[in-house]
């Protein structure tokens, strides 16, 4: 509905890091990322996507899947929206993908106040969420989502 | 071990100790023997030179005591020569004898003092004759030469040379005998003055006269007196001498220096000198001194090069030190230094050989320090998965737990196993901690899962916990670890409303009766029961159990003893009292809480003492949902109370004559009849996940009603439902618009600018007191929504949404988005009231179990299940052929935790009869 996904390529050696920004809808053109087809290595940076239909869902992940299994593909800094298209949708992450990196909810009950925490997929230990300290004080937050839940796409 | 250490610069060495050593070394040897090499040497010349003088001296002195001597004699025998001749005449046997005993006398003659005419004369003949000459040879003499009777006679005796190039070279002594009135002329052998200058070649001898004529010389010698050497006038400043004798030094014509000697002869007026190169008179003292300087070099070089070896001897085991060291810093830890020598250096070897050895071996501790570090690491995240989540929902019941080790492995342990409806809770304690009790805890574990493949075949053992404790305490008595484990097993049985326990020695847990408004500490009673003994230690050990009624409105608190005895700063510990106080605060709120107040409160307490056991507890409550299925009465009369209009006919499942029928999603399939009967007056409470509840609750069913069982506004939800039912729609959005809300509205015809358009609008909405990223979720639901209206609208269904759609301003989509009770209320209506239920059914529930995007034209077939997923509540109010209202509700709330847990509330009217 607003066509306004802006994609950045970087092809280095044979890996291409992809930034998205903006919206995934069913305006979304993949061509470009496409047009790099074969190359042994994906980095999807979705750091700045701000929202995603489920339009833009079937387009991400016809996408995704003409990159081919034999590639590997990775996923950076995924925003919470794009966590919650994750365990909601098959296909979003294809059996050769992996999330490097994504986005936590924490909540800093000395503040009152939610922090979105930049995890590792490799911190979670048994879809148990790590102990993060808050940014503005010294506090432990809690992990501000049912774990199980939120860490569905850990395998 | 990874070569990790920190970056450690050697600095180089420019200076090394050998080079210090040998230096300090050489320097004190050089100074030492120069500076006595010198002072020897000085010495020694000065000794030397003495010596040379004194010699040259005695030479000179010798010479000139022989010579007066002689002259001595002469003059005696001119003496008595001259007395003979005055007694007898000339002819006397007497004056020749006298003569003939002093051989060095050639000729004695008389001279009468006052003409100077000859008196007498007597002459060697023989020694004429044998030089070729006549006896008449010196009166010729004579008559050529004049004596110099003047100088004799005012010298009274002189000594003089006659002339050079005489065939006779010899020497005059005159005497002026004054009483006689005669002058005594002796002519004397210069052969014999020479043979006597001869016996000391080594100076050149001189006897001079006042005049500074050379009388006698060696170089005279078979050369008529022909003297080569001609004296320098610097012989006549002996006479200027005060001293009678000494020595003194001169530069002859040649550039040579001299070492002269000398003696006066005040008799007749003489200078004896004897004269010898200096250079000559010390070339034994040079000699020597030239010697002993290349002795001394010998000496040094010998002691440099033995200090070298030395230093080399000393400094390379140093040096062996110092690369072993290099070695050291490069990572090689296995070097060693071999030093031999029984000194300071080789027991520092030994220290460094020691030190190294003791730093392979901290190594290898470390290695496997870390090794066993990795290994218990291991064994804590093994152990971790030994636990369930903290946050549970079983059998309607809400269990928060908590556990925290002492250390990175724990001897607490819980679990629990679920069965028909049926569920145990398990609480263990290990005595002690760490490693060896957490194994046991693996034991337990491990005992649980096998009961769980037990109850497959024997579903009734969930029942007897008796048996169970029965079972694991075997097994732990099988492992033959000395370590015990205290145990408590409780099975609930919520369909009989009935708990059975039993207990191994464990803390009772506490139960309290949530039937009032404000719970005090003696509110909390223990569940007592005769205890067994700890598990591990008898196995043959009978469990008994206790049995008890579940009344539905307890809470139940199961604990180790870690939480109770963990101290403070005053070694205080916690206690139960503090315990009771936390719980009794948090029995109204939730068990997770509850649980949470609960952790703050302990370890406030504890301040920043580490707690040095494993802290575990549980609470367990009934959750509000299923608490409505067993208390519905007291439900309704609450919401009567509070909501007069609320419409009658809120009854439990079974009474066919309610308006509204409520039922429990635990007994769906039992309600199958009266489901099929009453479908729109069925109102669901479910507390299952939203996959759950469209596939296995509404789809299946086709229901239009369903509550999440953790609604905030569970009543407020109960009575607009039943409000909804009774009228057969469910008021649209500014029906819930309170007195401070407002919508905003916009209507929407282009499927290329709505979501802008929306965006706008949405930006108006304010977001306080919600979590961090509602947006993202509104813009979500909002784009499916309006996507899905605009496009179904007019039949655009399967029309690519890629095009661009535009709608009459008739045909337009009414998007309202507002607050309504502090929550976030969006509000899509189309004008073709054309969605069914059973549409709308079939599309959530192909996501909800492909969940992946269809492949066809147009919508991917996934909006309606994000619409439900990202909603707190769905109202769906349909009006046929009319209008398609479709409310998402967002609730307020700043967790985000809490709004994804949040169970979709559903809700589908029309107004079809």
């Amino acid at each position: 509905m607003s066509g306004n996904l802006d994609i950045k390529t970087k092809v280095s050696g044979n890996k291409v890091v992809v930034d998205l920004a903006g919206a995934i809808d069913e305006d979304a053109d993949f061509s470009k990322v496409k047009g790099l087809g074969g190359m042994d290595s994906y980095e999807f940076n979705f750091d700045n996507i701000n929202s995603i239909n489920s339009c833009g869902v079937r387009e991400w992940t016809n996408f995704v899947s003409s990159l081919g299994d034999q590639a590997s593909i990775k996923y950076l800094h995924c925003r919470q929206i794009i966590i919650e298209q994750i365990n909601m949708v098959h296909g979003f992450i294809p059996e050769n993908a992996s999330i490097e990196s994504f986005y936590a909810p924490y909540f800093c009950e000395d503040l009152d106040k939610e922090y979105k925490i930049l995890l590792k997929s490799s911190d979670v230990i048994d879809k148990k969420a790590p102990k993060v300290a808050c940014p503005d004080g010294d506090y432990e937050m809690e992990f501000d989502a049912i774990e199980g839940q939120y860490f569905n796409f850990i395998k | 071990m990874p070569r990790q250490m920190a970056e450690h610069s050697i600095r180089a060495v420019s200076f090394p100790i050998k080079g210090k050593l040998i230096s300090v070394i050489t320097f004190l040897i050089l100074s030492s023997l120069s500076v006595y090499a010198y002072y020897a040497l000085d010495h020694f010349k000065k000794d030397k030179s003495a010596y040379i003088f004194e010699t040259s001296l005695s030479v000179t002195e010798g010479v000139s005591s022989l010579l007066s001597q002689d002259l001595l004699n002469t003059k005696q025998t001119m003496g008595l020569l001259g007395e003979a001749v005055s007694i007898n005449h000339r002819n006397s046997e007497l004056i020749r004898n006298i003569f003939n005993a002093n051989p060095n006398i050639i000729e004695f003659s008389i001279y009468d003092g006052a003409n100077r005419e000859l008196l007498f004369g007597l002459r060697d003949k023989n020694y004429l004759k044998a030089n070729g000459l006549g006896d008449d040879y010196f009166l010729n003499l004579t008559k050529e030469k004049e004596l110099p009777f003047e100088k004799i006679q005012e010298k009274k005796s002189l000594l003089f040379n006659p002339g050079l190039n005489l065939e006779i070279p010899h020497l005059v002594v005159a005497e002026f005998n004054q009483n006689k009135n005669q002058f005594y002329v002796a002519r004397l052998k210069l052969s014999n003055f020479i043979d006597l200058f001869n016996s000391n070649s080594t100076y050149e001898t001189f006897v001079l006269s006042q005049s500074g004529e050379v009388l006698i010389h060696r170089a005279m010698a078979g050369n008529k007196g022909k003297l080569e050497v001609s004296p320098s006038a610097y012989y006549k400043s002996f006479y200027n001498e005060s001293l009678k004798k000494g020595v003194k030094e001169f530069d002859n014509s040649k550039g040579q220096r001299l070492l002269v000697s000398f003696e006066k002869n005040d008799v007749f007026d003489l200078v004896v000198l004897s004269e010898i190169n200096k250079e000559k008179a010390f070339s034994a003292a040079d000699y020597i001194i030239g010697k002993s300087i290349y002795f001394a070099l010998f000496l040094i070089s010998f002691a440099v090069i033995t200090g070298i070896l030395f230093s080399r001897n000393l400094t390379s085991h140093v040096e062996k030190l110092h690369q072993g060291i290099k070695k050291i810093t490069g990572g090689d830890f296995k070097t060693k230094v071999v030093v031999n020598s029984r000194d300071e250096i080789g027991a520092l070897s030994d220290s460094f050989n020691f030190m190294s050895s003791e730093i392979l071996r901290y190594m290898d501790e470390m290695v496997e320090k870390i090794r066993l570090e990795k290994e218990v690491e291991v064994a804590q995240l093994v152990q971790s998965s030994f636990f369930p989540p903290n946050d549970l929902r079983i059998g309607g019941y809400d269990i928060a737990a908590f556990y925290s080790p002492a250390s990175e492995c724990g001897g607490d342990w819980w679990g629990y196993l679920e069965h028909e409806g049926k569920f145990s809770i398990f609480i263990a304690d290990a005595t002690g901690h760490g490693v060896p009790a957490a194994l046991l805890t693996a034991t337990a574990n491990s005992s649980l899962n096998f009961i769980k493949e037990i109850l497959k075949e024997n579903p009734s053992l969930i029942e007897r916990p008796s048996e169970m404790m029965g079972m694991i305490n075997r097994v732990v008595c099988s492992t033959g670890n000395q370590i015990l484990m205290t145990f408590f097993i409780i099975s609930f049985d919520p369909i009989n409303k009935t708990i059975n326990y039993s207990n191994a020695s464990h803390n009772p847990p506490l139960k309290v009766h949530l039937n009032k408004d404000l719970i005090d500490k003696s509110d909390f009673v223990p569940l007592l029961s005769e205890p067994g003994p700890h598990l591990g230690k008898d196995a043959t050990a009978v469990y008994k159990e206790i049995k008890e009624d579940l009344k539905g409105d307890e809470e139940f608190i199961f604990f180790t003893d870690g939480i109770l005895e963990c101290v403070n700063n005053n070694n205080k510990p916690y206690g139960q009292r503090r315990f009771l106080k936390a719980l009794a605060e948090g029995s109204h709120l939730s068990v997770f809480e509850s649980r949470d107040n609960c952790v703050k409160k302990a370890y406030q307490f504890y301040e920043d003492v580490k707690p040095e056991d494993d802290i575990t507890f549980l609470l367990l409550k009934m959750s509000s949902s299923s608490k409505s299925q067993y208390d519905f009465s007291q439900f309704k009369a609450s919401v009567l109370s509070r909501n007069p209009k609320l419409p009658e006919g809120l009854v439990k499942v079974g009474n066919e004559e309610a308006d509204v029928i409520f039922v429990d999603m635990d007994q769906i399939d039992q309600a199958q009849g009266i489901i099929q009967k009453y479908k729109e007056k069925i109102i669901v409470i479910s507390s299952w996940s939203d996959d759950v509840n469209i596939t296995k609750i509404l789809f299946k069913h086709t229901l239009s009603h369903l509550i999440g069982s953790n609604s905030d506004q569970f009543e407020r939800e109960v009575f607009d439902t039943c409000s909804g039912i009774k009228d057969k729609e469910i008021k649209n959005l500014s029906y819930f618009l309170d007195a401070s809300g407002r919508a905003e509205e916009i209507t929407l015809t282009n499927s290329l600018t709505a979501i802008d358009e929306i965006k706008e609008v949405l930006d108006k909405i304010s977001l306080d007191n919600f979590f961090d990223s509602p947006m993202d979720y509104l813009e979500s639901i909002s784009s499916e929504l309006a996507s899905n209206a605009i496009f179904n609208a007019t039949g655009h269904e399967s029309t690519e949404r890629t095009l661009k759609v535009k709608l009459s301003a008739d045909e337009g989509i009414l998007y309202k988005v507002g607050k309504v009770n502090n929550n976030i209320v969006i509000e899509v209506t189309d004008n073709s009231g054309s969605l069914t239920l059973e549409r709308l059914f079939e599309s959530l529930n192909r996501s909800a179990i492909e969940k992946v995007p269809e492949e066809k034209k147009g919508g991917a077939g996934l909006g309606f299940y994000m619409i439900y997923s990202f909603s707190n509540q769905v109202i769906f109010n349909l009006k046929k052929d009319k209008s398609t209202s479709i409310i998402c509700v967002i609730e307020e709330t700043k967790r985000y935790k809490k709004y994804r847990s949040r169970i979709t509330s559903f809700h589908y009217f029309n107004d079809l009869a």
